[in-house]
């Protein structure tokens, strides 16, 4: 499952769930290549965000991960992050 | 020589004749005479339900007009066609439009004109909610519902009547009905092959997705292999839905508790392919059972109504 990790300007970490910056799941997923390979689009989102919110809570950073599960004979065993892309301010 | 071309005309002909009946029995299967009433019950339901499905069960493909341009990724049709990249405005706009039109089709004001509009609309709608990177085959039968009811005769009338454009309109949704399962089950081994059946496809959407119906059935991965075995099964013996009788009815009964089955586990509610189901059933039957028929219904004899069509419908 991806979700989003950001960061505001002033300074505090958000988990955001893909959802919340308008992108159901699976589209994620079906982009994922796309964000891996251009960062920009995470920016590109950040500021579609920032426009509803205020300038306090506006992403300065924003991360797309991606969650892995890992299984051994079918059944689950361990799960591990991989951060796939970051956008940064400049 | 001439021997020779007077041995192979009987077979010529036969063939012929052959052929001539296969193309009219596969006429009269396309075109089956069904009650009018069916038709009309169908495209109340279908028109109702698009009026829900953007206000409700789609609401999602709104948020996409705010969403960067740049994540607009348009499907072939999307291509091909100029249409606009999706913002506030235009989805707005589609949205309105869209249960204006579908009202007026309920209604029967222009339903012709009304029904051509409100499938170019969510044909649009559709474009947009699958050109961000996931495509969905639960609206593939709906379409094909929207596309075809235009051709449905308006008038009134002809209610009462058993009707051949009726029962082809009809007959569409029941084949994209099916496709839909059928070419689900070619996607799965397209992509995944043969080896799909023994892969982790259920695990991963009960991780992702699961109910605490589900949960525990992590536990069991033979069980959950299994199912991946039977959905494919089912999924390629759907055609049989189409036949008449005890096996049609089998299928169509298949598919229901399939459904159920996976909305109990993985709350995928496939509702706009639950309403085209709908297409199998005898819904005419609603109407003569409701208050009263419409102004101008033409009031015919009980026997009037019978269906000429040769099997059943799943009662």
């Amino acid at each position: 499952m991806p979700h989003f990790e950001g960061v505001t300007d002033s300074g505090i970490k958000l988990k955001l769930e893909t959802e919340e910056l308008g992108l159901r799941t699976a589209e994620v997923l079906g982009q994922m290549d796309r964000f891996r390979h251009h960062p920009a689009l995470l920016g590109r989102l950040a500021q579609t965000h920032g426009a509803s919110e205020s300038a306090s809570s506006r992403l300065v950073e924003l991360s797309l991960v991606r969650g892995i599960h890992r299984l051994k004979d079918g059944r689950p065993r361990g799960y591990s992050e991989e951060i796939v892309s970051v956008w940064r301010e400049r | 020589m001439a021997r020779e071309v007077g041995r192979f005309e009987p077979v010529l002909q036969t063939s012929g004749a052959m052929l001539q009946r296969a193309a009219a029995g596969l006429g009269r299967w396309w075109h089956p005479g069904l009650p009018h009433n069916r038709a009309v019950v169908f495209r109340r339901i279908i028109y109702a339900f698009v009026i829900v499905d953007v206000l409700l069960t789609s609401f999602a493909v709104g948020w996409h007009g705010e969403l960067p341009g740049e994540l607009y990724q348009p499907l072939l049709i999307g291509r091909i066609l100029p249409l606009p990249v999706p913002t506030p405005l235009l989805l707005s706009g589609i949205k309105t439009a869209l249960g204006a039109f579908s009202a007026l089709a309920l209604v029967r004001k222009r339903p012709r004109l009304a029904g051509i509009a409100v499938f170019a609309l969510y044909l649009e709608w559709m474009i947009v909610n699958f050109s961000y990177g996931k495509v969905d085959h639960d609206r593939f039968a709906l379409l094909v519902a929207l596309a075809v009811l235009p051709t449905v005769s308006p008038d009134a009338g002809h209610d009462e009547d058993t009707d051949e454009a009726a029962g082809w309109a009809l007959r569409c949704v029941q084949v994209a009905v099916v496709l839909t399962y059928f070419m689900a089950a070619y996607a799965k081994l397209r992509f995944g092959g043969i080896a799909w059946l023994n892969g982790s496809t259920l695990v991963r959407a009960i991780l992702r997705r699961g109910t605490v119906v589900a949960d525990p059935l992590i536990a069991y991965p033979v069980l959950l292999i299994g199912a991946q075995y039977l959905i494919v099964a089912f999924e390629l013996a759907s055609p049989l839905m189409l036949m008449k009788g005890r096996l049609g009815r089998i299928l169509w009964w298949t598919a229901i508790a399939f459904h159920a089955g996976v909305y109990a586990t993985l709350r995928l509610s496939f509702i706009p392919h639950l309403v085209c189901l709908l297409a199998f059933l005898p819904l005419e039957r609603l109407r003569r059972a409701g208050p009263s028929p419409e102004i101008g219904a033409d009031m015919r004899k009980p026997q009037q109504l019978r269906s000429t069509e040769p099997h059943a419908p799943v009662p």
